[in-house]
């Protein structure tokens, strides 16, 4: 029996799987300790279940300790060692200024301090030591880490991802010096060349590691208390670690909460046989998108938190500030707009009766009839259509419209904004929509698919049974993964296939050491780039590739993304990066067991006309026919099916829906 | 009309089509240039040639394509046949950035334009990237391209006059390829909503972010506000003035008295002035208003033909889009009362015949009212990023030094400037190194009373070069850029109930730190004027730069180099001429229009005489005297008679509101010294009569004590007989103003007097029990001494 616990910023949600079958169970989230609300959501799950903790045999985890912590700028007391002349690099990170016209706008202030910032004698040039740190410098480094106070050191010097020596030479000395002293190297942390990234990484890593060690350990005793196996760790990249090496690197964890999502959008999209698709998961106060295209989730070299760099890689999703707590205004000019404030879950919309007075995009899809009134969100949040209809018609009547027509409103700009952005995220992305399924879930993702879809000549909708647990069915079918890279510069005579076989045979080594795993596949990820250029594209290849094949994967992609290749131009392998990964559970879900259905009528306005909308509650059955206008009120979440829109349920319970071109 | 949905999600649609048609550009392009550094930007226009939406990624693009449209609407358009352009007098801005435009046809009429502008890496010309530090026509820097049709040809021809062909090529398609998706996306939102709607949209558009722009403007108070600042050429200084007037919900910026076009490269098409002003107005007012041209039609810029920011072809402009245009948005929003930041993009260019490396460096941005400038930043019309030292160091022969925060070199402030940056590099094999800097002598001023950020330097191997230099970097050499700090906001100490938020303090030189002096500039420095003192003996400056935020200037030129205002405070005409007109004198380092504002006590005659001088070498002069002794020099309660025009006048004001309680203009230049020695040549009299006065009545032995407090009472009471008669009695000389100076007022005085055929016989005869006094040798004792002569011919001693 599988277990999955995914933290979100609300709930905690469970969920096991037992033969095919899922069983979910969800508690509210525990902020100040996470784990509390993990082991009640686990007892709900194993009591609806019927089974107890000792029938579990693997137990997968994506939490948001890091990622919380990195919002809030909250670590331990931390100390950086940088090489002399170059400790204020985090705190200059790349000169641009975050937003164009609001000039103090500022970036997150650095973790650590100028004062905890320590100059390291020595400097790295690309062809070795230009000054070498002597045995007796990193001894007194060290003694001055240790008498700083720091619970947790980042080691960051220039060049080392190809000259480690330093670094090493400093961990040795702190380990004496400072034995009770985490310690992040940079070279160990990342890998990669471009200082500041490397160093911002680990500044993270080093800040983190200690809170996320307590926070694991403390999961670690409860389970093991209540009979539960060693938890396995989702990390930023859509692989799951060990306990002991996710508490070492924080900054490998920071993505955990999306990067389950995205993996349970894969896996849901491939049971529905629709391996390319958008995926859409709009919660209360954002929406996250991702892109899964011939079943898996794309992937990013590095990517960014909360304005702070991650050079590491991670699963791309993209988050855009829009969700059902949006709140709708007239701006100075007269328009209707919505967002970027949100009502969040407290006070919430208007019609959570919770102290919001203001119109949100929840407020207008329950008084335009696609929410139930007589029937509680997720997580028993009862609401009050009167409520909601006060706050539209207050913000009516400063645009001077009709009420229903302001509500309709809010929707239509609320979709534009969101289509807008998956418009630009595909473009970039060099993803052409229409040929891609939306595949919805979160609260209230499936509410806005159609509309979306229809801007995006989008024609199929996939919507899964588990809409609302996506993210912790996404840990239990995620392989166990370790990843090793580093920055090699080989180019001419120096990039040969035995050269690059025998570091990719080195990394996958260390990559399988790692992971505990000595027979684990290996993969391998080569970042290429004409000589002279100032970007590399990342490439998968074979463990032991030909140059030719190489150059072709490369000058294809090349080619697809910036319209040419250059047959002159030599060609720059920067970095290698190699993945270990045990795959996880064969998983094949059946949408038996649930409860019937039940059918009925409600009367609602879509596209400015009255119309009574089908109304499906419950978790209908593979093979029930759906056809707009109606709604399907799942556990967790509502579809709204336009007309022009129908389809089907499949044998895993998911909603498919299409509307002809 | 439209209702407030349909207009949000047509903004919302406009903005979109622009935003993919920029996420088409960079992903197709070729260059790291328009990827990496997103050097470009993509607009949509009406059928008439109003830009309805922009997205910029780069604010130096704000604004400045509706004349590239502009140039091309009078022509005869079709499907598909686009059109390119660069040239800044024929609706470009600098070579690089070249334009594409697009007419987008339906049903077969033109609905729309498409248009997108990128910076190319290089355009031709003589230096590769074509951001050559040193031109001085626009032939020095690349390939100009008129407006004419861009086909397959046209891209085979001009990118075989560029540098990397290849590249260009695809760069340019790109630009094709982003503008094909724009006119597909409107010719399907003109196919959704019809060519009526459309057309409703595109004017509903425009008004609602002319009605945001109105709204914001009105919200300001009405008036005319000026701001001026100066830009550091090879040679001399270029000024340029604002005159900002708010008019219930319109602005006009007015750039009359902006220096003319120079020889140099920093001149600026009007194009590029206006996105400059569009640039700072965006930031005064509200980001979110939508970039539409609509956004602009509340705002007025003039600039004449001809001056440096509306330059006529052929002049070189590749400085003024980078360098020029920062100066620009100090001024619009330093007449705002806002802290500038550090005003320049450093440009730092390396090669030699195989490579070349060109980068920018951040520094620090002003503090806004509410919040202090980040540290290490690009802060106005650029928003690059730096290149990562170990990047440099793997692809250039060059190592990086040091990188790092220029500590303590923003501003103070209630809310603190930023930080510059530091970046040293060390040459490993020889380069050539090209430097394209500002504010190396003229440190980014403070607003509201906040302090002005560090002025940057460029040191080789720690000797400085001036702000434009090119030269020979040999292996080993060490290059050190110091980039400027932000201005602070609001006064450091908030004890002080200074709120005068229009105030931005000035760059002002205070030459002279004697007794008077040295109070007077305390008071500059105090009031958070970015100052910089001279002194004849260099120790007294000093001392004074160690206990005031002041900076040392070893000469007259050196000191007025860095400012726009120079203060004079010493003996007499003679020192005031050397001071000014000598050599090595203000005249020698002043730019044009520098104001010298003369604090001593000369005489009109010397005055104009100075004034004609000063004038034909291009600066201008105020004369303005003070009386009050020392305290009132130390309290800022001097009295202050100007003599000048109306204008200098009031520049003027506000630093000498910071050194005097009552400020009067006394009318044209001299009139100040005149009012002045008329003063002083009254209290001399009086100081003698009030002398002559007790020596009475010690003859006839009245009691002194009861004399004086009737006296003082009534109507026999004056300032002289407060201030000098104890002295007298004690005959404490104590200098507060030497007899000597007094002296000499008192004789200029009578000259004047003689010429204007005045009598003054009372001045006369005190000008001889003076002269007595200096036979006594009195003269640098305070005046009260004259009672030592009176004493004499009284014989008789004061008790």
């Amino acid at each position: 029996m599988l277990l999955g616990v995914d933290v979100g910023g609300t709930f905690t949600d469970a969920v096991l799987v037992v033969g095919g079958r899922v069983v979910s169970a969800k508690a509210p989230s525990t902020p100040a300790d996470q784990s509390l609300g993990v082991l009640a959501a686990i007892s709900a799950a194993l009591e609806r279940a019927g089974s107890s903790a000792a029938e579990v045999t693997a137990f997968c985890h994506g939490m948001t300790v890091a990622t919380n912590a990195l919002l809030e700028g909250r670590g331990v007391p931390t100390a950086l060692v940088i090489t002399e002349g170059f400790t204020d690099i985090v705190e200059l990170g790349r000169q641009n200024r975050p937003e164009l016209y609001r000039l103090c706008a500022t970036r997150p202030a650095p973790l650590v301090g100028a004062q905890l910032r320590f100059p390291a004698p020595e400097r790295m040039t690309p062809d070795g030591p230009l000054r070498a740190l002597t045995e007796a410098e990193c001894r007194a480094l060290a003694r001055r880490v240790a008498g700083a106070g720091v619970e947790s050191v980042g080691v960051t010097l220039l060049h080392s991802y190809r000259h480690p020596e330093h670094e090493l030479e400093l961990r040795n000395a702190l380990a004496e010096e400072a034995p009770d002293v985490h310690v992040s190297l940079s070279h160990e942390v990342v890998g990669t060349f471009r200082e500041y990234e490397r160093a911002a990484t680990t500044e993270v890593d080093a800040a983190l590691s200690p809170l996320l060690g307590r926070y694991l350990r403390r999961l670690e005793q409860r389970g093991a208390t209540a009979g539960l196996p060693e938890p396995a760790i989702m990390q930023s990249n859509g692989g799951l670690i060990d306990v002991a090496s996710a508490a070492d690197h924080a900054s490998w964890t920071v993505l955990s909460g999306p990067a389950g999502g995205a993996a349970g959008a894969a896996f849901a999209a491939v049971a529905a046989g629709a391996p390319d698709v958008l995926c859409f998961d709009m919660g209360g106060t954002s929406c996250d998108v991702c892109v899964v295209d011939g079943g898996e989730v794309r992937e990013q070299s590095a990517g960014e938190i909360a304005g702070r760099p991650l050079a590491l890689p991670m699963l791309a999703v993209h988050t855009v500030g829009a969700g059902g707590g949006s709140i709708a205004w007239r701006d100075p000019g007269g328009a209707l707009r919505v967002g970027p404030r949100s009502a969040g879950a407290d006070p919430g919309p208007a019609c959570y009766g919770r102290g919001g007075t203001e119109a949100t995009v929840t407020d207008a899809n329950l008084m335009l009839g696609y929410l139930a009134a007589d029937a509680p969100l997720a997580g028993g949040v009862a609401l009050d259509r009167e409520r909601a209809e006060r706050a539209i018609a207050t913000l009516a009547a400063e645009l001077g419209l009709a009420p229903l027509d302001c509500a309709e409103g809010i929707i239509e700009v609320a979709n534009a904004e969101m289509t807008r952005a998956l418009r630009v995220v595909t473009v970039q992305r060099g993803v052409d929509p229409r040929r891609f399924a939306l595949l919805a879930f979160g609260g209230a993702g499936p509410l806005h698919a159609a509309a979306i879809a229809d801007q995006l000549g989008i024609t199929r909708i996939v919507c899964p049974r588990a809409s609302g647990v996506l993210a912790a069915l996404g840990l239990v079918i995620s392989p166990r993964r370790r990843d090793v890279q580093r920055s090699v510069f080989l180019s001419g005579p120096a990039l040969s296939a035995a050269a690059v076989s025998a570091i990719v045979a080195e990394l996958g080594e260390r990559a399988r050491r790692a992971l505990g795993e000595p027979e684990a596949a290996l993969g391998a990820t080569y970042e290429l780039r004409y000589r002279g250029q100032a970007f590399e594209l990342a490439i998968r290849g074979s463990t032991t590739p030909a140059l030719g094949e190489l150059r072709e994967a490369f000058e294809r992609e090349h080619d697809d993304r910036y319209g040419y290749r250059d047959a002159e131009q030599k060609l720059e392998l920067v970095t290698i990066r190699v993945s270990a990964t045990v795959p996880g559970a064969e998983l094949e879900l059946t949408a038996a067991g649930a409860p019937p259905i039940q059918r009925g009528r409600r009367a609602a306005t879509l596209a400015g006309a009255e119309l009574e909308l089908e109304v499906v509650r419950g978790a209908p059955s593979p093979g029930t026919e759906i056809a707009g206008p109606a709604v399907v009120e799942l556990a967790e979440a509502t579809l709204l099916v336009p007309p022009l829109w129908s389809g089907s349920v499949d044998e895993a319970g998911t909603i498919m829906l299409e509307r002809p071109r | 009309m439209i209702d407030p949905v349909a207009l949000q999600v047509l903004t919302g649609a406009m903005h979109a089509v622009c935003e993919e048609m920029g996420a088409v550009l960079i992903r197709s392009a070729h260059s790291a240039n328009i990827k990496e550094r997103r050097d470009a930007s993509t607009a949509m226009f009406a059928p008439d040639g109003e830009m309805v939406m922009q997205a910029e990624h780069i604010p130096v693009h704000l604004g400045s394509m509706p004349a590239a449209v502009a140039a091309v609407l009078g022509e005869q358009h079709a499907p598909g046949h686009s059109w390119i352009l660069n040239d800044p007098y024929a609706g470009g801005t600098h070579l690089p950035d070249i334009t594409v435009i697009t007419p987008v046809f339906a049903g077969g009429e033109l609905i729309a334009f498409a248009a997108s502008r990128a910076h190319h890496a290089d355009v031709g010309g003589p230096t590769p990237g074509s951001m050559p530090a040193d031109s001085s026509t626009l032939a020095d820097e690349g390939v100009v391209i008129s407006p004419r049709v861009l086909d397959e040809a046209a891209i085979a021809e001009l990118s075989a006059m560029m540098r990397q062909p290849d590249q260009r090529r695809g760069d340019l398609r790109a630009q094709l390829a982003a503008n094909r998706a724009g006119v597909r996306r409107l010719q399907e939102l003109h196919d959704r909503v019809g060519a009526a709607t459309l057309r409703t949209a595109f004017a509903e558009v425009l008004d609602y972010a002319e009605r945001r722009t109105r709204a914001c403007l009105a919200a300001l108070p009405d008036g005319t506000r000026t701001a001026h600042d100066v830009l550091e050429p090879r040679h001399g200084q270029l000024r340029i003035a604002l005159e900002a007037t708010v008019r219930g919900d319109s602005l006009r910026l007015d750039f009359s008295g902006t220096s003319a076009q120079h020889d140099g490269n920093l001149n600026c098409p009007l194009a590029v002035t206006r996105s400059a002003c569009y640039f700072a107005i965006r930031v005064l007012t509200d980001p979110e208003i939508p970039p539409s041209a609509g956004a602009y039609r509340p705002i007025e810029v003039h600039a004449p033909k001809g001056c440096l920011l509306n330059a006529r072809s052929p002049a070189a402009v590749v400085g003024g889009n980078v360098e020029t245009s920062s100066r620009i948005a100090d001024v619009v929003m330093g007449a705002f009362g806002r802290a500038l930041g550090q005003g320049t993009m450093n440009n730092l260019t390396l090669g030699s015949e195989e490579v070349v490396y060109y980068e920018t460096i951040g520094g620090g941005q002003g503090a806004c009212p509410d919040a202090d400038g980040p540290s290490g930043v690009h802060v106005a019309m650029s928003n690059t990023l730096n290149t990562p030292v170990e990047a440099l160091e793997l692809e250039f022969p060059l190592r990086v030094t040091e990188y790092s925060l220029r500590r303590g070199s923003g501003g103070e402030g209630r809310f603190r400037g930023g930080d510059g940056v530091i970046r040293e590099l060390e040459a490993l094999e020889s380069l050539r190194y090209s430097l394209m800097t500002e504010r190396r002598r003229h440190r980014p001023l403070g607003a509201a009373g906040g302090r002005p950020g560090a002025a940057g330097a460029n040191l080789l191997d720690g000797e400085p070069l001036p702000p434009k230099a090119t030269g020979e970097l040999r292996p080993g050499q060490r290059l050190r850029i110091e980039t400027p700090g932000g201005g602070g906001h609001g006064r450091p100490t908030s004890d002080s109930d200074w709120r005068n938020d229009w105030i931005v303090s000035e760059r002002v030189a205070f030459l002279g730190l004697g007794i008077m002096g040295s109070r007077m500039a305390a008071n500059l420095a105090r009031a958070g004027f970015a100052l910089t003192v001279w002194n004849r003996t260099p120790e007294k400056a000093e001392r004074f730069c160690a206990d005031h935020e002041a900076e040392l200037a070893t000469t007259p030129a050196e000191a007025a180099a860095a400012a726009e205002v120079v203060f004079t405070m010493v003996v007499d005409g003679a020192q005031v001429e050397q001071v000014l007109l000598g050599s090595g004198g203000v005249a020698d380092g002043a730019g044009p229009g520098v104001l010298c504002v003369d604090c001593s006590t000369i005489g009109p005659t010397a005055t104009r005489a100075i004034g004609a001088t000063l004038h034909e070498r291009g600066l201008r002069l105020l004369d303005a005297p003070v009386t009050g002794s020392a305290p009132r020099a130390e309290d800022g309660t001097l009295t202050i008679m100007a003599g000048g025009e109306e204008s200098d006048f009031q520049r003027a004001r506000p630093a000498l509101e910071a050194m005097g309680k009552l400020i009067v203009h006394a009318g044209p230049l001299g009139n100040g010294q005149m009012v002045k020695v008329i003063n002083n040549a009254v209290a001399a009299t009086n100081a003698a009569v009030v002398g002559q006065a007790m020596l009475v009545a010690a003859r006839a032995d009245v009691d002194l004590d009861a004399l004086t407090t009737v006296m003082g009472a009534g109507s026999g009471g004056s300032t002289m007989l407060d201030l000098k008669a104890g002295a007298m009695r004690a005959h404490d000389y104590s200098t507060l103003f030497k007899l000597a100076h007094m002296l000499k007022d008192v004789r200029l005085c009578l000259d004047e007097g003689e010429a204007a055929g005045a009598p003054f016989e009372f001045a006369a005869m005190t000008r001889e029990i003076l002269n007595a006094a200096m036979g006594r040798g009195l003269g640098e004792a305070d005046f009260a001494a004259l009672i030592e002569v009176l004493e004499g011919t009284a014989g008789i001693k004061l008790h």
